[in-house]
């Protein structure tokens, strides 16, 4: 028994001798830093955690796009969605801090990886190469968005805690020639993809050369450089790696269309769910918002055509004020059809139709209506009648909605075109310029010295 | 099984009744030493045999012992224990005297025991006996009213529902605030491992509070500083029954009661909800029973339900246990268990504990002592769903009561058109169980190297298996349409080695206590979990029956803690005290900068009435000493990985990825608390009257805070230790034995004021959610209730008014400024215990009461609000605004107009209540009786568990803390005296008996 308190009297000893091996269990579940990121086989995953941290701001990418304009009502009990919905938008307003952070995060998982794939010995160039233009691409989209969205907005471009506390704001133009250096140099460096390919989860999921300038291609519209955008509108279009779909129920129903050129995907294993800003969950079980009257109105047009798919109408929820509607575009509650369309074919049509329209190219082959029509011909709607510019110009925005709608577009584009306040006036009257711009989030704002009385206008 | 050995027993015991031989009598008579006065009912026993009796109501016995005489133990409540050797004597008179308030009483202390008297430190000590037979299903419940400077509330009615202890205040905002539990030296698990949900069920309700001998709350630092890392929060000791010398004493127990809620709140009826909505929906401009029926309702049904009562039944109680419990100088032995089953007083809602317990002594030799325990415990528990979901039967209250609650069409039986989910239907198509398995278990070997020099080697277990199966059937609302079930499996492994040397000595008039030892612990939780969907019917339960499988996991997480400790103890000349301690702490938890910790105290003491100037001048005092102690102590209740950088796999679309998930932080260490005491203690009388009052400031810094930071840095907070808070406050506690002699009364009251302030935060203001007042800034209490002050409603036009930025009445919602509106901490807590006893009757009767803390009813965001949506209201709103001049705090009644209806304090209450927390009356047969049974003693009893509550709180029950609050610990901390359709607590009425053999 004296043996066992020796023993044991040994034991200690040895945890003494031990201790500092003793208080590092490995979190299982979990990686620490120094374990990841340094060997070739790990740029794959990271590569997938990039798209999936796009993923997460591309809910609320649509949010801003279109509760903040004049497609939506709110129906339901969540502040978030009263104030986007009322037109009564603060700075702690969720979905603002949502898109904010996750945007961020997205740059900052961009950011990491090209600054770690240069350390990482016996990476083939090639990957090297294509990862880093794909981070590029991500980083682009990513401030693309933030600098449309709030206006001008820091500008990170190292992982640096440190530095990365208190930078201030950079000018919207600034933001912008950076996301075009990123985005040229993706195109660059992006491979490109053979016409006629059928790969159409990767064509939708990874950039590539052709959707590098079908980003450029909104850019360019985004900027009114009509030439620009109509000739990289062409070149995704001619490029025929992307075709449009017979049916349009098939954009409202399925998940990469052949026409899908960046989309981010939901697999049951991750789906949405009811997690925050999920699109399923609010347009579809709780019907936090609903289609506004207007725009319903707009997509069971004539002109519409078959693209009144979009939403659907259901007499049991019609109860107090709600109109019955319900937007289709992001699937079901329980099956794996969630995904969120970041950008498709139709919308080059529709760059390509407006850059045309502005440089007076209405009518041939290479004219706007051209364009208009090949969706109308595919919405088996009747072709565009307009013969004047402003006419055209008109039927472009018409055309966009019954294309687009839900897509995240509504607010770019009145903003973009000017027609913001006429539009928007009409639709509520809570409405002011000041939401021509999201706010700083309020926790920002607070964090960051440098963002101190830097609020956005009227916030 | 347990039958039988119950059954067994009791054979053995009639075997050794049956062998007392008569051999002569002994008599006489037992008095009171203070008054002379007769004792009746003591018990007088011959020592080391099974012979025994009482006085009878004239303080006299007979007892027939062996013609070699032997000694009489005499025993009786308050008094101490006197042996008297017999000699050959016929008459043994003896006078009992009253006890000293046990100074002389050994307790337990960290890593050992000390005499009271020389206690340094601030400690509570609960007996085991106190609240052995209470109806709970946690022993923690039964502190309640007890602990000054502890602050115990049950948020919730739930059975088996973890409780919130608060050792002199909350001391941390985002790491945990529960005490440390030390199970006979070892570290246990106390908090809830659950899968399911934010619902915190506690872990310790797998004690049994019958085999618990007593409770030890380290509140002050040098009482609590030997543990370290962990003592910030009190530790609390649990020490459990052991074996003793002598005759083996069978006992066995059983007690059954039913129970109600304690209180209800009131809806409308049918008659007033269709008159408060047409109102509404008039006042609004809608046409009423267009509006009902746009809602799934009728306005002209002829329904009238209650549906708050629904969620409510008459439950009920039972427990039968058992001890044995004996031993020689060789060997001692305790063995015990029990069976309790409790239905609650929610539907589906039922609580089961088996468990049995053997704690084993033996002496290998003089000097060599080994020892064990081991308890093994199965608890089940159905649990109904949490607060915040549709599914929680107390949210039935939000249906309207002109619909009814059955539809003879439906397959269910039930209504399904309800306006929100009838979720009766869940009684029978949904189960949620947590099955826990737990084993607690040490193995101890106590070595004498020298006289007073002892080596301690201890080694423990604790394991938890949680089981939780979950089933919802295809008629319910998350089970629709084919089935959903989940099922978990989570071990949490807990081993323990201490390892201590201590040497005791007395030389001349110094006394020293030296301690010194090497403790290390490892914690370990595993979790694997999978869910289905699209069973073929509801009898397949199990998810290989599921046709899809929605997800699979398994999780594993740990730390590690190792740690040196030692104390010295002090005493020169009996009255001068100095105790040190300290401990260094590793933990696997803190940064890589900040590995080790050391926790330092200091305390003395100074036993004044042993002083012969303070004897000369009050000699009446029995007890004077003061006390007073500074240290430092820790709170490592963070994550186990806080301080790492972390990537996590991101799941893409089915693909792998990876993705930077925290930033590292190698800096991270403890909380750390530094805490002053100054005590004094007092008796008089020979302690027929004693109390002690402490005075206490606690501040913590170093808080652990998630500081948000720019989300530009791609996250959005890191850890860091910044800020501090402090509690400081006074406890009294005082103990009288009003009346001694055959008729006895004894008095123990106890109050304590605690006031907490965040003194430090350096980031923004914490808000936990926008439905809650909480808040935590700095110069305000933790969780004090910020927001809008509603003031009413307008008489002229019927508005909702709040206090506006030039402090004058505002309808504009908006424009009104956030201003302090209530605080859910109490301005002081206590309880007040009398006991009675005369003849074999006694009787003990304790009162708790909380004052001064608000409680903020967040469903009154739905359930009153002037019929702003088709919720059920409650009563009150019926004093709704009606027209000018009306003078009311309802506004007037607009549907869907949210009038009055964001959160404000409008729902704002005084929390307070007293409470009769305990009554238990019970009576002991008198031992002739019981010898006819061949039993020793036997006690019956009567007692009630929250019998009555007054308190101007309008909603359920004043002492709640929605578990809807628990998204986080963070929020959890802060979000105080919030309620949110959670359960009442139970009113408990039980009858039961007790024998010893």
């Amino acid at each position: 028994m004296t043996r066992f308190i020796r023993y044991t009297a040994i034991l200690a000893t040895a945890w003494l001798a031990s201790c500092t091996e003793v208080l590092e269990p490995k979190p299982v579940d979990l990686l620490v830093d120094n374990l990841v990121l340094n060997e070739p086989n790990d740029v794959e995953p990271a590569r997938i955690g990039a798209y999936s941290a796009l993923r997460g701001m591309s809910s609320t990418n649509m949010i801003a796009g279109d509760f903040t304009a004049d497609y939506i009502r709110h129906n339901g009990t969540f502040n978030d969605y009263r104030e986007l919905g009322t037109k009564q938008i603060t700075s702690s307003n969720g979905a603002v801090a949502s898109l904010w952070s996750n945007m961020y995060r997205t740059i900052y998982v961009a950011n990491f990886i090209l600054e770690k794939l240069p350390q990482i010995s016996s990476v083939t160039e090639a990957t090297r190469k294509q990862v880093s233009a794909e981070m590029r691409f991500l980083r682009g989209y990513a401030y693309f968005i933030g600098a449309n969205t709030f206006g001008d907005i820091p500008k990170v471009t190292t992982t640096d805690q440190g530095t990365n506390r208190t930078i201030a704001k950079s000018p919207k133009a600034d933001i912008l020639a950076f996301v075009l250096e990123d985005w040229k140099a993706a195109e660059t460096d992006l491979a490109t993809i053979e016409a006629g390919s059928t790969a159409t989860v990767v064509n939708g999921t990874y950039a590539n050369k052709i959707s590098a300038r079908a980003m450029l291609a909104r850019y360019y519209l985004y900027q009114k450089n009509w030439a620009q955008a109509e000739a990289f509108a062409t070149q995704v279009i001619d490029s025929k790696v992307y075709t449009l779909e017979t049916n349009f129920v098939d954009i409202v129903g399925k998940d990469f269309t052949k026409e899908s050129i960046l989309e981010v995907g939901y697999a049951l294993s991750d789906d949405p769910g009811t997690s925050a800003f999920g699109l399923t969950n609010l347009f579809k079980s709780r019907r936090e918002v609903i289609p506004s009257d207007q725009v319903v109105i707009s997509l069971l047009s004539t002109e519409s055509g078959t693209r009144r798919a979009t939403v659907s109408f259901d007499s049991q929820n019609l109860k107090g004020d709600d109109n019955g509607w319900t937007v289709e575009k992001y699937g079901t509650p329980d099956n794996d059809n969630n995904n969120i369309v970041l950008m498709r074919l139709a919308e080059m049509y529709l760059i390509r139709a407006e850059a045309r329209a502005q440089q007076n190219k209405l009518t041939g082959t290479s004219g706007a209506i051209a364009d208009l029509n090949v969706l109308r011909a595919r919405a088996k709607a009747p072709n565009v009648a307009a013969t004047n510019q402003a006419d055209v110009l008109s039927a472009v925005e018409r055309e966009r909605v019954y294309e687009l709608a839900f897509e995240g577009h509504r607010w770019y584009d009145l903003l973009r075109t000017g027609r913001i306040q006429a539009v928007m006036t009409a639709f509520s009257p809570n409405w002011k310029s000041t939401y021509e711009r999201w706010p700083i989030p309020n926790g920002e704002v607070l964090r960051n010295p440098s963002l101190k009385d830097a609020q956005n206008p009227g916030y | 099984m347990r039958r039988s050995l119950l059954l067994g027993c009791l054979l053995t015991a009639l075997v050794w009744a049956s062998a007392i031989a008569q051999d002569r009598q002994v008599t006489g008579k037992v008095t009171s030493a203070d008054d002379g006065s007769a004792l009746p009912g003591v018990s007088i026993q011959l020592k080391g045999s099974t012979r025994g009796t009482q006085s009878d109501a004239n303080g006299a016995y007979t007892l027939s012992i062996p013609t070699s005489g032997g000694t009489l133990v005499f025993s009786f409540i308050g008094t101490t224990t006197q042996e008297v050797e017999i000699g050959n004597r016929s008459t043994v008179d003896v006078r009992l005297v009253n006890d000293a308030r046990a100074l002389n009483e050994v307790v337990v202390v960290g890593y050992g025991t000390q005499q009271r008297r020389d206690l340094t430190g601030s400690q509570v000590t609960v007996k085991g006996d106190d609240i052995a037979r209470l109806p709970v299903q946690t022993f923690e419940t039964a502190l309640q009213g007890r602990t000054p400077g502890v602050q115990i509330t049950q948020g919730s009615g739930r059975l088996g529902s973890a409780l919130q202890i608060r050792v002199r205040g909350a001391a941390s905002i985002s790491a945990g605030n529960e005490p440390l539990y030390v199970l006979d030296g070892i570290p246990i698990t106390s908090q809830d491992v659950n899968t399911t949900d934010n619902e915190l069920f506690s872990p310790l309700a797998d004690i049994d509070p019958n085999d618990i001998e007593s409770i030890e709350i380290l509140k002050d630092a040098s009482a609590s500083a030997i543990y370290g890392s962990r003592a910030s929060n009190g530790v609390v000791l649990v020490t459990t029954k052991r074996g003793k010398v002598g005759r083996t004493n069978v006992t066995i127990g059983y007690y059954t009661g039913v129970s109600k809620p304690t209180r209800l709140r009131k809806f409308l009826n049918a008659a007033q909800y269709k008159e408060l909505f047409s109102e509404a929906a008039t006042n609004a401009g809608y046409d009423p029973a267009e509006e009902f029926e746009g809602s799934g309702l009728d306005l002209n049904s002829t329904a009238d339900v209650n549906w708050s009562d629904q969620a409510f039944q008459t439950g009920s109680v039972n427990q039968a246990n058992f001890g044995i419990s004996g031993g020689n100088e060789k060997t001692r032995f305790n063995l015990s268990g029990a069976l309790n089953k409790q239905i609650g007083i929610v539907i589906a809602n039922e609580f089961k504990r088996n468990n049995i317990r053997l704690n084993l002594d033996h002496n290998i030799s003089k000097k060599f002592t080994i020892g064990t325990s081991l308890a093994l415990t199965r608890t089940i528990n159905r649990k109904t769903p949490g607060d915040n979901a549709f599914s929680n039967p107390v949210q039935l209250n939000a249906l309207p009561p002109i619909q009814p609650i059955y539809d003879p069409a439906n397959p269910t039986q039930f209504n399904r058109q309800t306006l929100y989910y009838n979720n009766l239907i869940e009684v029978s198509n949904a189960n949620n169980y947590a099955n826990t398995y737990r084993m607690f278990g040490n193995l101890f070997g106590s070595y004498q190297v020298i006289p007073g020099l002892t080596f301690r080697s201890e080694y423990g277990f604790d394991f938890l298996n949680l089981q939780e199966e979950l089933y919802q059937g295809r008629l319910t609302e998350d089970g629709s349409p084919t089935g959903y079930g989940y099922q978990a499996q989570s071990r949490a492994m807990n081993w323990t080695t201490n390892n201590t040397l201590s040497y005791l000595r007395t030389i001349g008039n110094h006394n020293i206590d030296l301690l010194a030892g090497i403790t290390y612990q490892e914690q370990n939780l595993q979790t694997v979990s999978t869910e289905g969907r699209g069973f073929p019917n509801d009898k397949f339960k199990k998810i290989a029956s599921a046709a899809r499988i929605l997800s699979g996991s398994s999780t594993a997480t740990g730390y590690s803690i190792l740690s040196y400790v030692a104390r010295a103890n002090y005493k020169y000349r009996d009255r001068y005290l100095l105790g040190l301690s300290g401990r260094i702490d590793g933990s696997s938890r803190f940064g890589a900068n900040n590995r080790y910790g050391f926790f330092p105290s200091v305390s003395a003491g100074w036993v004044l009435n042993e002083e012969q100037f303070i004897k000369d001048l009050v000699p009446v005092l029995s007890l004077l000493k003061l006390r007073a102690s500074y240290g430092v102590t820790g709170n490592s209740e963070i994550g186990n990985f806080d301080s790492r950088g972390l990537y996590s796999a991101i799941p893409y679309a089915d693909q792998a990825g990876i993705q930077p998930t925290q930033i590292a932080n190698p800096d991270l260490r403890w909380e750390k608390s530094s805490q002053f005491d100054l005590g004094l203690e007092f008796g008089f009388r020979n302690n027929r009257v004693n109390g002690q009052i402490d005075f206490y400031d606690k501040t913590t810094n170093d808080l652990l805070l998630n500081v948000p930071q720019p989300g530009i840095n791609g996250f959005s907070t890191i850890a860091r230790n910044i800020g501090s808070l402090r509690n400081r406050g006074i406890e009294f506690s005082l103990t009288s034995q009003n009346l001694i002699g055959a008729f006895r009364w004894s008095t123990n009251f106890n109050i304590s004021f605690n006031r907490n302030k965040v003194l430090r935060l350096d980031v923004s203001p914490i808000r936990p959610t926008a439905r809650f007042l909480s808040y935590v800034t700095e110069g305000q209490p933790l969780g004090i209730f910020y927001g809008k002050k509603y003031l009413g409603a307008d008489p002229a036009n019927g508005d909702a008014l709040y206090e506006g930025p030039d402090g004058k009445p505002t309808n504009d919602y908006s424009s009104a400024p956030d201003l302090y509106v209530g605080n859910p901490n109490p301005d002081f807590t206590g309880g007040l215990t009398n006991n009675f006893s005369y003849k074999g009757f006694d009787l003990n009767v304790l009162l708790q009461f909380v004052s001064g803390n608000d409680i903020y009813n967040v469903a009154g965001l739905f359930q009153s609000v002037n019929g702003d949506y088709f919720d059920n209201q409650t009563v009150d709103q019926m004093k709704r605004w009606q027209k000018p001049g009306d003078v009311t705090d309802v506004p007037q009644a607009r549907l869907y107009e949210g009038n009055g209806t964001s959160v404000s304090s409008r729902w704002v209450q005084d929390g307070s209540f007293l409470r009769v927390k305990t009554v238990s009356l019970g009576y002991n047969v008198p031992g002739r009786l019981m010898r006819k049974v061949f039993a020793q003693s036997a006690r019956i009893y009567v007692s009630a568990l929250n019998l009555f509550t007054f308190t101007n709180y309008t909603g359920y029950d004043p002492e709640v803390s929605t578990q809807y609050a628990n998204s986080s610990t963070q929020t959890a901390n802060v979000a105080l005296g919030h309620d949110f359709y959670t359960p009442p607590q139970a009113r408990t009425l039980t009858v039961g008996i007790n024998l010893g053999f």
